[in-house]
């Protein structure tokens, strides 16, 4: 007689499911600079891992759910063989770790920090769903005719999807850490942008993953509808210029943070794009 | 289904198909880091807009910053 697996079972169970997906864990090195930011600004070490573990299963459940709906690899076999309802209950089964992390971690913050990461919580999330949603429903066939709306429409996906990840990921370690409204809110910012630029970069230098959806609303094609893109501007240089440009405000709103957050977040930016781009000295 | 009393107004704040907007509060965390950024970051519009308009886009080297497309 078949019976159902028990709550802890299934705990467990999407536990290691999730754990051993390369392709649905988020890189070490990035957990390791978030850990950095919250302690830095005088967090308690434990309590930032805590809010490192919710954000990695949130993260978790928001890619699955993306994959599942672009039909990408999922990074484990045995997870790849399971049906599409199974597949997409690991989606809303890691958002429900995410939930049960945050609500540990919360009730042991003070109460007024504690209000505050929760309504930074539902505030990203819920544009997560915005952005997924957009993502659904933008056509890139559609951007042909809007000119450069089509450059605005994707700046918004790009913040609105990656871009409220990584700003929960940053503010919610400073909101973790401190009181202090504009530490909290210079890191959310930088996770911001920083989110964005993740967005663009992998847009542009996964351009063969994406032949295979020609309808998906890319940074190449929301930059071709707009103004074109010929030899001359090849994807790569776009990626200098953007990655020069986000850089300057990415430095201007990093002020506010002391100097070993600061170190955090632009050693978490090289590792994730390559060295600092030069200042641009040369004019035409 | 059945539509109930206040459904209509729930229609009315669904978020647009095109744009995916949803209505937030001034002191939303997310819309303050939102318009924040939105007065620092140049926007793509205008990036690309300069690309077009100069015809050449500089480029970081190994050195010095060069330029291509001339």
């Amino acid at each position: 007689m078949h019976h159902p697996p028990v709550a802890d079972d299934v705990h467990t169970l999407v536990v290691y499911v999730l754990d051993r997906s390369a392709v649905l864990s988020p890189p070490a090195a990035w957990l390791s600079a978030f850990e950095q930011l919250g302690v830095s600004l005088g967090g308690d070490q434990a309590q930032v891992q805590r809010f490192i573990n919710a954000w990695s299963r949130l993260y978790s459940a928001t890619l699955l759910l993306d994959h599942l709906q672009d039909g990408d690899e999922l990074g484990d076999p045995w997870l790849a063989a399971q049906s599409e309802p199974l597949q997409y209950h690991f989606a809303f089964s890691a958002y429900a770790l995410a939930n049960d992390e945050l609500a540990t971690l919360t009730s042991v913050l003070p109460p007024a920090r504690s209000i505050r990461l929760q309504r930074l919580w539902s505030s990203t999330v819920l544009q997560l769903a915005a952005g997924q949603y957009r993502d659904l429903t933008l056509r890139a066939s559609a951007l042909n005719a809007t000119g450069l709306e089509a450059l605005d429409r994707y700046e918004e996906l790009a913040a609105q999807k990656t871009g409220a990840a990584f700003a929960l990921a940053l503010g919610g370690c400073a909101e973790t850490a401190t009181d202090t409204t504009a530490l909290v809110e210079a890191a959310t910012n930088a996770g911001l942008i920083i989110g964005m630029l993740l967005q663009y970069y992998d847009d542009l230098l996964d351009q063969s993953s994406q032949e295979a959806q020609p309808e998906t609303v890319t940074l190449a094609r929301a930059w071709a509808a707009s103004i074109g893109i010929d030899q001359a501007h090849r994807l790569t240089d776009i990626w200098s210029i953007l990655y020069a440009r986000y850089w300057n405000a990415l430095d201007a709103t990093l002020a506010p943070l002391p100097a070993p957050a600061r170190l955090a977040i632009s050693s978490l930016v090289q590792g994730m794009f390559g060295a600092a781009p030069k200042p641009i000295t040369t004019t035409i | 289904m059945h539509m109930g009393p206040h459904d209509d107004a729930v229609m009315a704040k669904a978020p647009d198909s095109e744009q995916g907007h949803t209505a937030l509060s001034p002191d939303d965390p997310w819309t303050r880091a939102h318009t924040r950024v939105s007065q620092t970051l140049p926007r793509l519009r205008e990036i690309a807009t300069q690309v077009a308009l100069v015809g050449v886009l500089i480029i970081p080297a190994t050195d010095a910053w060069r330029v291509r497309g001339c």
